[in-house]
């Protein structure tokens, strides 16, 4: 089978095409010129994918797309998400889109920070009330990237219970399908160090948080402040950064196929945000964090950029691909999970999202 | 009814069924704008805010008078509406 590949740029939406080894790609002319496309989702689940796209302009904010042809035709979704009416919060843009527990289910996440749930395929969206009326939302701080709800997990084992990642307050786990939710920041550091802030349960920076496929209880967090990982689906995190040149980066990518192994790409610090020492480093653990290793092989070009937190994806082929892109435009693949990285052709426009299809 | 032009910007026409110029109707700006985001419910999202402003970064001219601020302004029958984006940063 062959893989497309869909690069979610500053400036519109690209696509690779694979031929059946992934030995050589082709670029694709761009679509949605000019919009940024922060969030791409394929839904495979029904087998032939159908592709959601969260694209957003600084002048005229976002909205959501879809493809049932890989990317090759999109079908505007005319009720996007958006706040209701008088709402003296502007929708920002879409930043994550992701499974639900239904067939039909979808969830979206949006900055300032919302969630959405759509029970007919994307074709309308409803904002979840519960996250609106939350206790402690007064204290919400955004980010750099603006009050950002950016990684949705839904857990497979139990329809009941998702995770939501907001940047810059943290991780809230919910048990009852969304209807209450719960702050689950124990062990984490906080961003602002002020006394007032220091104890309060929120103003924990998430940048990107991952679920174990098969041991659904351990959660991975790519944090502002390190890198962190929970036994017990959120309720506490310890650090785990032993071989980390830097506790500080933005993507986190899970193994689909093999447990407790998941890859981080640290940056040199919040300040800088440069991969230390000029060249992409992706780290691997292959024990649930307990050490790190550095991959090197086809990452020697010196490289002075970053990866942000959607710019990564994994293909679903047997011996599976694993993808990231920068913010200097490249876009690198690994087929053995990053013993030899290659860099696909094409210097794009900064890199804010990718998503591996099947086809 | 007076009938008008409404111009948008490129990156619009996919919410306008790939056009760039609409034919509306209305007796002032706002009721021209309804006019064309009833049938273009996307245009409505992309060109106002949720308080039915015009976004920070979008100009609305009426010919050649500035009418961002002025929705109410009369509208004649042949004029030139136009959606621009604002012109800023280097």
């Amino acid at each position: 089978m062959s893989v497309r590949l869909l690069v979610g740029t500053e400036k519109g939406l690209f696509a690779l095409d694979s031929d059946d080894r992934r030995s050589r790609w082709q670029v694709r002319q761009p679509a949605h010129p000019g919009w940024q496309v922060y969030a791409l989702f394929a839904d495979e689940r029904g087998g032939h994918p159908t592709v959601f796209a969260g694209l957003s302009s600084r002048v005229y904010g976002p909205h959501l797309q879809r493809s049932d042809d890989c990317g090759h035709t999109w079908e505007l979704i005319e009720a996007s998400p958006r706040f209701p009416e008088g709402s003296l919060r502007e929708l920002k843009q879409v930043w994550a889109v992701q499974a639900g527990s239904r067939p039909e289910t979808l969830w979206a996440g949006v900055s300032h920070a919302a969630l959405f749930r759509s029970d007919d395929s994307g074709a309308t969206w409803t904002m979840n009330d519960a996250l609106e009326a939350h206790p402690t939302r007064e204290q919400w701080l955004p980010g750099a990237g603006g009050l950002c709800l950016h990684t949705i997990v839904q857990d497979p084992a139990n329809r009941e219970r998702m995770f939501i990642g907001i940047s810059a307050v943290g991780i809230f786990r919910s048990d009852d399908g969304g209807r209450s939710w719960t702050i689950k920041n124990q062990g984490v550091g906080a961003v602002l160090l002020d006394e007032e802030r220091k104890y309060s349960e929120v103003n924990r920076c998430v940048h990107k948080f991952v679920q174990d496929p098969t041991e659904p209880n351990r959660l991975y967090q790519q944090n502002h402040t390190g890198v962190y990982r929970s036994l017990d689906a959120g309720d506490s995190w310890e650090r785990i950064e032993a071989g980390l040149p830097s506790g500080f980066g933005f993507p986190m990518v899970m193994h689909p196929r093999r447990p407790r192994t998941l890859f981080v790409i640290p940056q040199e610090s919040d300040q800088l945000r440069m991969f230390p020492g000029g060249r992409p480093g992706v780290y691997r653990t292959d024990n649930a964090g307990d050490s790190w290793r550095r991959t090197y092989a086809g990452l020697e070009d010196p490289s002075y950029g970053g990866v942000l937190r959607n710019a990564t994806s994994t293909d679903r082929e047997d011996q599976t691909g694993i993808y990231f892109g920068t913010t200097g435009g490249h876009v690198y693949a690994t087929y053995d999970d990053g013993e030899l990285w290659t860099r696909l052709p094409g210097t794009f426009p900064r890199i804010e999202s990718l998503a591996a299809i099947r086809v | 009814m007076p009938r008008m032009t409404l111009t948008v910007p490129r990156m619009l026409a996919p919410f306008c069924d790939g056009q760039t110029r609409l034919s509306v109707s209305g007796t002032d700006v706002r009721s021209a704008l309804d006019d064309a985001m009833a049938r273009h419910p996307l245009l409505r999202t992309h060109v106002l805010n949720e308080r039915g402003e015009v976004r920070e970064h979008v100009h609305l001219f009426l010919n050649e008078t500035d009418v961002r601020e002025d929705l109410s302004a009369t509208t004649r029958e042949g004029d030139e509406l136009y959606v621009l984006q604002a012109m800023s940063g280097g």
